[in-house]
């Protein structure tokens, strides 16, 4: 897929190439106004924290078969999306694997609005305080990332200690220290709490 | 003349007397020690966080009688485990009340959280909530909640109405005290599934996703406001064989409408393996595909 680009900074369009190292990465003018498609037909185009006068100019600035990416400040977020093309906004902070998801959307002819709030919200009450284990959250070592995921497969302690290659106790002695850090009593709420923290696959 | 707190206590003992051969203590090398109740002379319910299918555990009745029960299901969203009894223990199955109390109404926990003997203590509902999402996913349309603390040994206990018919059971406790009770309604539910598939599970799908708004007018969304958008299929999953891919829009699982982590978790719950339906949105045209769903693979078993 080729994506062209429109941002000032530098360094993202390096971090870019990194990240998403599957797509053909061209790098546009620094700003919407100055752009020239010239004979180019990118797949996508990315725009990085747009002006919001040239947002408001965005059909007469580009073909509407171009879908368009934005990534926009927090709190900055343009609340008038022009119908009739295909385009996503991220709102910052946003992860690589948000973008990769809606880059792969918008060229589709996805539409795609970035609300702060929609990350992890819960629909029902829990027993445990959900807040309380926000401002605990302790992050995971390497080490007990692979054990969880060992463990999110349906490994046995003896069979993640047989494939990682440690010993049974050192398992037992990171399940503890995991199912501590995720609040957990359970392997199966272990999986939850890590699958709401976005760390495991559902 | 028998005074009002006499006859009061009397009754209280024979409702404990009544239902003590409905009772089992339970207990293996690993876990700690927990109340069983006899759903028939040949099966009981308890609770457990790991269980496995076929292994057994110690049950000893409330006569002193010894045995042993083989674990036949296990819910391991709600953590209800469904036992056979191995040999004839002379007991009497409890039976469940129709009806959920009320706020106010007072019951008494019979349990048997040691060997020494039968335990009980009267309770008052404190509250009767719904719904509710259990720590490890499942939802719960209806809980109560009593005045008295969880207590080790009292999980897997029935709570008992004056009528000696169990309205509740008690979930394994949670390290803050906090005690839960699961409706009889509903733990007749799971004993019931559990009873035609053995195993209740958190099925695995294998995506993450965000939950993001859609545009309300699109006819295709059919009223819908949010989906979940996939941020990742991992590779050899039931949902990448499916055909779903990063960047498509979920909305349903089986009729059941995804738009939340929460959601989609609900909808996860059911029979280790399962075919369900799910419909998505690709560049805001409407699918639909057949997903396999399976049990997270057990290690063990997994040959590589």
């Amino acid at each position: 897929m080729t994506v062209l680009i429109v941002t000032e900074n530098k360094a993202l369009l390096r971090q870019l190439r990194r990240e998403l190292p599957e797509l053909e990465l061209l790098e546009g003018s620094a700003s919407l106004s100055e752009l020239q498609l010239g004979g180019s037909h990118p797949d996508l185009l990315l725009i990085h924290r747009p002006h919001s006068e040239h947002l408001d100019r965005l059909d007469d600035l580009l073909p509407k078969e171009i879908p368009i990416v934005l990534l926009e400040p927090s709190g900055n977020q343009s609340d008038s999306i022009p119908p009739g093309r295909g385009i996503a906004s991220l709102s910052e902070p946003w992860s690589w694997e948000e973008l990769r998801a809606v880059l792969m959307l918008a060229p589709r002819g996805g539409r795609y609005v970035d609300v702060e709030t929609a990350g992890l919200e819960n629909d029902l009450p829990e027993t445990t305080d959900p807040g309380g284990r926000e401002s605990r959250e302790e992050p995971l070592s390497p080490r007990e990332m692979e054990v969880l995921k060992k463990l999110a497969e349906g490994w046995t302690n003896r069979g993640i200690a047989g494939v990682l290659g440690i010993s049974e106790n050192t398992v037992k002695f990171h399940l503890s220290a995991i199912f501590r850090k995720l609040g957990a009593e359970s392997r199966t709420e272990a999986i939850i709490v890590a699958a709401h923290r976005g760390l495991l696959a559902l | 003349m028998e005074t009002v707190l006499a006859s009061l206590s009397k009754e209280l003992k024979s409702l404990v007397e009544s239902s003590s051969p409905s009772l089992l203590h339970i207990y293996t090398e690993e876990a700690a020690p927990r109340t069983g109740l006899v759903l028939s002379r040949g099966e009981a319910l308890t609770v457990a966080a790991q269980a496995e299918i076929g292994e057994t555990v110690e049950a000893l009745t409330a006569a002193g009688r010894p045995g042993s029960a083989a674990v036949t299901g296990f819910d391991e969203t709600s953590g209800l485990v469904l036992l056979e009894l191995q040999e004839d223990l002379e007991v009497a199955a409890a039976t469940f009340a129709a009806a959920t109390p009320a706020v106010g109404a007072l019951a008494v926990s019979v349990a048997y959280p040691s060997r020494q003997s039968v335990e009980a203590r009267l309770e008052m509902i404190r509250c009767v909530g719904s719904p509710i999402r259990l720590p490890a996913g499942r939802r719960l349309e209806s809980y109560l909640q009593t005045d008295a603390l969880s207590y080790p040994g009292f999980s897997g206990a029935p709570l008992l109405s004056p009528e000696g018919e169990a309205v509740a059971v008690a979930l394994p406790s949670r390290s803050r005290g906090e005690n839960l009770y699961i409706t009889a309604g509903e733990a007749v539910q799971i004993r019931d599934s559990l009873r035609r598939h053995t195993r209740i599970v958190v099925a695995y799908l294998g995506v993450r996703g965000k939950a993001a708004p859609l545009e309300e007018q699109a006819p295709e969304n059919g009223g819908r406001t949010k989906g979940l958008l996939l941020i990742d299929v991992e590779g050899n999953s039931p949902a990448q064989k499916a055909g779903l891919q990063v960047g498509d829009m979920l909305l349903t699982i089986d009729g059941r409408p995804v738009d939340s982590l929460d959601s989609l978790l609900a909808a996860l719950i059911g029979p280790a393996k399962r075919s369900a339906t799910v419909t998505f949105l690709r560049g805001g045209s409407p699918r639909e595909a057949t997903v396999e769903l399976v049990e997270r693979s057990r290690g063990e078993r997994r040959r590589r």
